[in-house]
This record gives structure tokens, sequence and C-alpha cells, in this order.
């Protein structure tokens, strides 16, 4: 009784912290890891074409699309210290917020859909007779997928952690995907803010998403799609490039 | 005891999260390498361009703010005002979402051909893979949120009706464009091989995109903490 009783804790209570500790740490590693090694600036592409240096120049993409977020943020933080208390200033700044929205450099939440895109789970062992290329998600459905959300009205897309921007190009790399410069493996799960009848409605039954719905039901690719009363989209994190662009006074 | 209950699904919960996360970061991560791995020399050299191109341009955008943001923090702290550095950013803002017409180099492509609406949105893509900055369809602005629609058999581009032959506009820099559009297996020269498609693509100093004739609005989308 008294031992049951007592406060201090046997010590294999805390295993569960230890393994945590020890998961997270690994976790830590993977994503820093690659980071901290030095990565070639030169494009001199043909000098080197090795796996790990496309993960290299990888890892040096994250890193500076934090430190630019950081820098957009502050940015935001002085453009409101230069325009509290100066009504004049006041209406420049809203119109900055305006497009930042539409540039989707804004995070963004409201109803809408979230649909989900999967290679066939039989996508490794086709039917020799079969083409392989019909159980896997290819660059041209994400492309209609996404034209098809805007002409629904959509106002903010994202395929998994990418917002679709301007910027934004669908781009089919082996069998992943590169969003933004950025890699994506499937599944596919496209978030999109809008009226979500309206947009639940445009993916089930637009006819360019017919050879997607039959290669669901032909072929076991996994398509699916769900309204919901709260999706949210990241903000853009990606370069903002106009070098070339000059505005006509 | 309800503390130590407590205590034991906030560990469990955590061990779930982190569980969840690392096999995800791990499944991705597996794939990435996977993929690079299988990927012909030729695409592994696009993608490597890709790589350093966006980290060029990451990097120059970092310096432009940093030395943006010192400009707001000095003029600051003189008391003056920064109007003209606010006016900056909204206009660096508004060639970006088209609320400005820009003006600038680039190629221009003419498409002789009846394309259906997916046709028009691949063709905006590869033109953006290309790298262009901004892109205008028969003087029409085209951005995101730019629908393209097919109503009995006529393409819609944001409700204006378009028909061939299509002038597009790719503003940017115009060797990369080129380059990029040119290149064997590219959207362009698989269309210039079917009969009847005639395509050309020529470099210009002098291109123009309008601004957008109905900017986007929001109605469901709220700003997200």
């Amino acid at each position: 009784m008294r031992l049951l009783a007592t406060p201090a804790r046997p010590w294999f209570t805390s295993m569960p912290l230890i393994v945590c500790g020890v998961l997270v740490g690994l976790l830590l590693s993977l994503r820093v890891g690659p980071a901290r090694r030095v990565v070639a600036t030169s494009r001199n592409v043909t000098s080197d074409l090795s796996e790990s240096r496309v993960l290299d120049l990888r890892a040096r993409q994250q890193t500076l699309k934090q430190q630019l977020a950081l820098l957009r943020d502050e940015q935001a933080t002085l453009q409101r210290e230069a325009t509290s208390n100066q009504s004049n200033l006041e209406e420049i700044r809203s119109s900055i917020d305006e497009q930042k929205l539409i540039a989707g450099l804004t995070p963004l939440r409201g109803p809408g859909v979230v649909v989900t895109l999967d290679d066939s789970a039989s996508a490794l062992t086709p039917d020799e007779a079969e083409d392989p290329n019909r159980y896997i998600i290819h660059q041209q459905q994400l492309v209609t997928l996404v034209g098809v959300l805007w002409n629904a009205d959509a106002e903010a897309i994202a395929i998994n952690d990418q917002r679709v921007t301007d910027q934004t190009s669908i781009y089919c790399v082996g069998s992943t995907v590169m969003v933004n410069q950025e890699f994506l493996a499937p599944p596919f799960t496209i978030r999109a803010i809008g009226d979500p009848q309206k947009l639940e409605d445009a993916v089930s039954t637009s006819h360019m998403l017919a050879d997607l719905w039959n290669r669901q039901r032909d072929y076991g690719l996994v398509v699916s799609v769900k309204s919901k009363n709260q999706v949210q989209v990241p903000a853009y994190t990606g370069s903002i490039s106009n070098s070339t662009l000059e505005v006509p006074r | 005891m309800i503390r130590t209950t407590l205590r034991q699904s906030l560990l469990t919960l955590i061990c779930l999260v982190v569980g969840f996360a690392l096999v995800t970061q791990l499944r991705t991560y597996d794939s990435i390498l996977g993929d690079v791995r299988n990927l012909s020399t030729e695409d592994l050299s696009i993608v490597i361009i890709k790589l350093i191109d966006e980290n060029a341009r990451l990097e120059s955008e970092i310096s432009q703010l940093q030395q943006q943001n010192a400009v707001y923090a000095q003029t600051q702290a003189d008391g003056s005002s920064n109007l003209n550095r606010l006016v900056d950013d909204l206009n660096r803002l508004r060639v970006q979402t088209g609320a400005a017409q820009v003006h600038g180099p680039g190629v221009l492509i003419t498409v002789n051909y009846a394309l259906r609406a997916a046709d028009v949105m691949a063709l905006i893509n590869e033109i953006r893979n290309a790298g262009a900055e901004a892109v205008a369809i028969n003087n029409q602005r085209i951005t995101a949120h730019t629908t393209i629609e097919e109503v009995n058999g006529m393409l819609l581009i944001d409700d204006t009706p378009q028909a061939p032959p299509y002038r597009v506009a790719a503003l940017g820099d115009k060797n990369t464009l080129m380059g990029a559009l040119n290149r064997l297996g590219g959207l362009l020269r698989i269309w210039n091989e079917i009969e009847g498609v005639s395509i050309s693509i020529e470099p210009s100093d002098d291109l123009t995109a309008p601004r957008v004739a109905n900017p986007p609005t929001f109605h469901y989308a709220q700003p997200a903490p």
C-alpha cells in the first residue's frame, strides 16, 4: 500500500519520454543534417549530376525559404509600424495587404474541399498487357484539377504544403512532382477554399476530369473529394521574381 | 490520479504525433531519394537547374528584403515618412498579381490551332515552368485565378471568348524562355508534330501584359493565424 502511494516513480515510467526524446532527436537530425553540408552555387550543371547534389540543393532551398519567411514577416511588421497613426498611409498599407492576399503570401482558411489523389495500389504490379502509366497520377491531371478548381471560383489552392500562385508550375519528374521547385510525393492532397458544394460538384462532374474518375474505376487510382467546413492553406514560401518586368509610368 | 492519466495521455499523444511525423517524413524522403535515383541524366540536369535557379532567386530576394527592411527601420528611426518605400512595395506586388500592366522582354508564341481548355492550362503550366514572370493570351492577362473553360465548344478565358490564332506573350528572360520552350520532348515540340498544328516561338524585347480585368475577391477565405 505504502509503496503504491509513494510519489517516487520506478525508472521505467520515464521510458516513453526517453523514446520520445530519441525519436525527436532522430527527426531533427534528418531535418538539419543535409542543410549543414556545403552547397555549390555554381550553375555548372554537368560537373556534378549526383543524387546528393539534388538533396543538398533541396536542403539549401529549405533553409533559404525559412530565412525569406522571417524577412517577409519582418517587413510586414515594419510596414505596420510605418503606417500606424498615419491615416494618409493607412490606405497604402491596406492595399499592400490586399495584394499580398491575392499573391498567396497570406495563409488562409475557410470552407472548401479536400481532394486526395494517389497512385493505384496495384501500380507496382500492373498486368503486363497494360500501360503502367494508367496506374499513376500525372502532371496533367494535377494541372487540370487545379484549373477546374479555379474555374469553380476557388479563392486559394494548395497541393500538399505548397500554395498555388502565379509563380507556380507543376512539373513531373520521374514519379514525383515538383511544385514551387519543391518535390512532392504522392499521395497528393489538394485543398481549395471557396463554396464547398460548387467545388465538390466541379471536381465530381467536370468532363475535364472524366479520365481521372474512369481510371479510379478501372485501374484503382485513388481519387476522392470531400467538402469541409474548414480547410487551411499555407502561405507561398518561394521566390517572387519580376526582375525583367517594368510597370509603364 | 487524474494528473497521472493526463500526463500519460499527453505522452501517448506526443509519441503518436512524433511517430506519425517520422514515418511521413521518412516516406517522403525515401520516395524522393528513390525518384531522384531513377531520373535520367537529362531529367536530373533539368531538376538541378531548377533548384539552382530557385536558390539564386531566393538569395537575391533575401538580400533585397534585407536592404528594404533596413531602409524602413532607418527612416522610421529618423522620424521621416516611409511613403516612397511603401509605394515601391505596393507596385512590386501589383506586378505580381496582375493588378498592374507590365512591359518587358520575353517570347511570343503563336498557336494556329483551336485549343481545348485543358490544352490552354497545360500551355500556361509549361510557360510558367519555363520561368515566365507574366503571361497574356490574346492580350488578356493570365494569373493563377484566371478561369479557362469550354462552353458549347467555345474557349472562354475569364468569360471572354477566344479563338485561334492564340498569341501568347510570355514575359521574362527571353533566352531562358526560348531554351526551355523549345526543348526536345517539350509540350510545344510535341504539339508541333501534330498534323495541322503550326506553332511559332519568337523572342521579343517589347511585350506587354495588360492588367487583369477583374481582380479576385474573397468571400470564403479568412486570414489564418
